[in-house]
Formats: C-alpha cells, structure tokens, sequence
C-alpha cells in the first residue's frame, strides 16, 4: 500500500458499466515523513467514500483490482484506507 | 489512472480474432490544469467516446480486468469520460 493525499475529485456520469457508483478523486503520493506532497497527481477509484484532504492508503496496478472480490473492475489504483496517524 | 484527451481514432483491417468489435482511439495524457503532455496512448475505447472529449484511461495489466478486455492483449482501455474536475479550488469543465 502506498500513501497519498486526497487534492481533489471529479465528476462523471458515463462511464464503464463496472465504475457506476464508484466515485473518481484526485490524489497525490506524499513522502511519509516529511508530508511533502511528491510526483504527479493522478485519478483513483474511491469505494470506501474519502473528503478532500484526507490522507489515504491506495493499492496501484493489479492489486488495486482485488477489492473487488468477484467482479471485474478495471482500475489501476484504489483507494483502501483512510489514515488517521502515523507514528514512525 | 490518468486523465487523457481522445485526438483521434484508428481504423485497422486485419485484427486479431480477440480484438473483434473493440474500437481503437489515440489519447494524449492532460495534466491536472488541462494542459496536454506529450505522451501519448492507442487505447481500448469500452463507452463510446468521441474526439475531443476528456477521458480516463487505465494502463497496464488492470486494463485485462473487465468483461470486454478479459484475457485479450490490451494494455490501455478508456473506461470514463470526465466532465468536471475540482482540483485545488479550482473547477474545470469539459464539453
């Protein structure tokens, strides 16, 4: 699992029969001990409902897929956890 | 994911038999603030988009994972069509 920043969402009402009720947001990956912001930002699906602004968890490539047990969704990164602290 | 602009299609005649009935677009990869990159993408286009419209595409192995693309060589599949991005307190619409 990676950790990013939720900088943003995006709305959209056509898309693949498998992303329906799924939200889209905007994240960032943030270098977990400085909490600097790093590379480009990007697109993620969001299942567990996250606020911009909250620091996540998120699965990239083939695993972002696993959340989805039984059904094919295609998505190369999820986000699977919304993180409260972090204590190195 | 990343966010790209359809800037145009492709037409083959002799495909794979798995490609059968898929349609092929060219994205090019758009930043954040809407600005086009000079990174381009020949992806699987699974809604029915047209050109100039603002999509998200996945690459890589996840793009094998829905119904139309399972087992068959794609690596690149549009799956969305954006119309609004909110990104740091700005909105940006598209069509």
């Amino acid at each position: 699992m990676l950790y990013a920043k939720v900088i943003g969402k995006t709305y959209s009402s056509f898309k693949h029969h498998a992303l329906e009720g799924i939200d889209i947001k905007i994240i960032q990956e943030l270098e977990i001990k400085t909490k600097n912001l790093v590379g480009k930002p990007f697109l993620a699906l969001d299942p567990i409902g996250v606020a911009i602004g909250e620091y996540v968890g998120y699965e990239v490539s083939t695993q972002a897929t696993w959340p989805f047990e039984n059904k094919l969704v295609p998505t190369d990164s999820t986000i699977t956890a919304i993180i409260d602290y972090i204590s190195i | 994911m990343i966010l790209g602009k359809v800037i145009g299609n492709i037409v083959t005649v002799i495909k794979d038999e798995k490609y059968n009935g898929l349609k092929v677009m060219i994205v090019q990869e758009m930043d954040m603030n809407g600005n086009l990159e000079q990174n381009y993408f020949i992806s699987i286009d699974l809604i029915g988009v047209g050109i100039d419209e603002v999509v998200m595409v996945v690459n890589g192995t996840p793009a094998r994972s829905s119904d139309e693309t399972f087992d068959k060589g794609v690596d690149s599949i549009i799956v969305a069509k954006i119309e609004i991005l909110i990104f740091e307190d700005r909105e940006l619409k598209f069509q």
